[in-house]
């Protein structure tokens, strides 16, 4: 089936409907077989469409926007006042990271020996402290001058990424930020 | 102003001017006031619920059109041929077409009524609201190419059907 089109009928259509009268698209739509269609249905239509909003019976009315405003229950977050109620909870969460890293800290100062005990007695952390003795002794060649700090500062990279991590998931928003 | 009051104004405002028009439609594919009043009030619900305030108007109105006519098809098993006004019931119609230009009222209802659901949603959105094959294709879940295909046949037999019964445009005034 061929189906007959005119680049004209979008435009036709959209203006009929938006009230509009467009000399142009009229002379055209006489001439067109397809417009001329489309002047016929969207004309009827349009008529439909006024019969039906004056038929529509007034003991039914329209329910008002802010009666639907309020009911709607989970219209759009007002995200200032949401953060504002939020606030205390950032700020003891601010206060718990910083005693819990003062706490830690501490301890570690404090108990410095025992923890060094401890350590000794793990398995292989004898030959560890060795190994890096003899390293510092034997005048420290270029190669052992790369991997001591390289090591060590792969160390502390994968800490801050395992805390920082835990830390953003934790405080993450649950609801979505409108686009502005 | 607060952010909210400007929302809520925004709302105020584009719901008087879209409501009226959403109803009818509604109204007039769904025949039961009942259910179109039940479908017009979850369609701003939705509506609330999910927009996005800095979508232009246009794009707004046809976003509740949409919510609207989704809800009609997942409604449209409730759609029973029952006439909307009191009248119809009764028989007491009034007088059809007495001239070309008056092919209105109730022969109007009836020619609209006789057409499926889906039918009376795509000549709504289509000539009443105006809208692009893309914009309707979207709303209805339907590749454009087929609404294009659907609106062919569509209006070919409604304008062939209004003209069989006297109804003519160029002639009015």
């Amino acid at each position: 089936m061929k189906i007959e089109t005119c680049p004209w009928e979008e435009k036709l259509r959209k203006v009929l409907a938006g009230g509009g009268s467009d000399q142009a698209l009229r002379d055209h739509a006489r001439q067109c077989p397809v417009c001329r269609d489309v002047l016929v249905v969207s004309s009827w239509m349009l008529k439909f469409r006024d019969l039906t909003l004056d038929s529509i019976p007034a003991h039914r009315p329209l329910p008002s926007a802010q009666e639907l405003w309020e009911r709607s229950p989970a219209r759009p977050v007002d995200l200032g006042a949401a953060n504002k109620a939020l606030k205390p909870l950032y700020v003891y969460r601010k206060i718990a990271w910083l005693v819990s890293g003062a706490g830690s800290a501490a301890l570690l100062l404090l108990e410095f020996r025992k923890i060094k005990g401890l350590l000794a007695s793990l398995p292989g952390f004898e030959q560890l402290a060795v190994f890096l003795k003899k390293m510092a002794e034997s005048g420290s060649g270029p190669l052992a001058q790369v991997i001591a700090p390289a090591a060590l500062g792969l160390a502390a990279i994968i800490l801050l990424i395992l805390v920082t991590g835990m830390k953003r998931g934790d405080t993450r928003l649950k609801y979505s930020v409108p686009n502005k | 102003m607060s952010e909210d009051q400007k929302r809520r104004d925004s709302f105020q405002e584009f719901y008087d001017r879209v409501a009226p028009g959403l109803r009818g439609y509604i109204l007039r594919v769904c025949r039961d006031a009942a259910l179109a009043d039940d479908i017009f009030q979850e369609s701003f619900m939705k509506f609330l619920r999910t927009v996005q305030w800095n979508m232009h108007q246009r794009q707004q109105q046809a976003f509740v059109f949409k919510i609207a006519t989704r809800l009609i098809i997942d409604n449209f098993r409730r759609i029973k041929p029952e006439p909307l006004d009191p009248g119809e019931k009764s028989g007491k119609t009034g007088s059809a077409a007495t001239s070309p230009g008056e092919y209105l009222g109730p022969d109007m209802k009836k020619t609209f009524d006789s057409l499926k659901p889906h039918d009376r949603s795509l000549l709504w959105l289509a000539y009443v609201e105006g809208y692009s094959h893309e914009e309707i294709a979207e709303m209805m879940g339907l590749g454009s190419k087929s609404i294009k295909v659907l609106l062919f046949r569509l209006r070919g037999s409604c304008a062939a059907e209004l003209r069989s019964k006297g109804y003519s445009p160029e002639e009015q005034p």
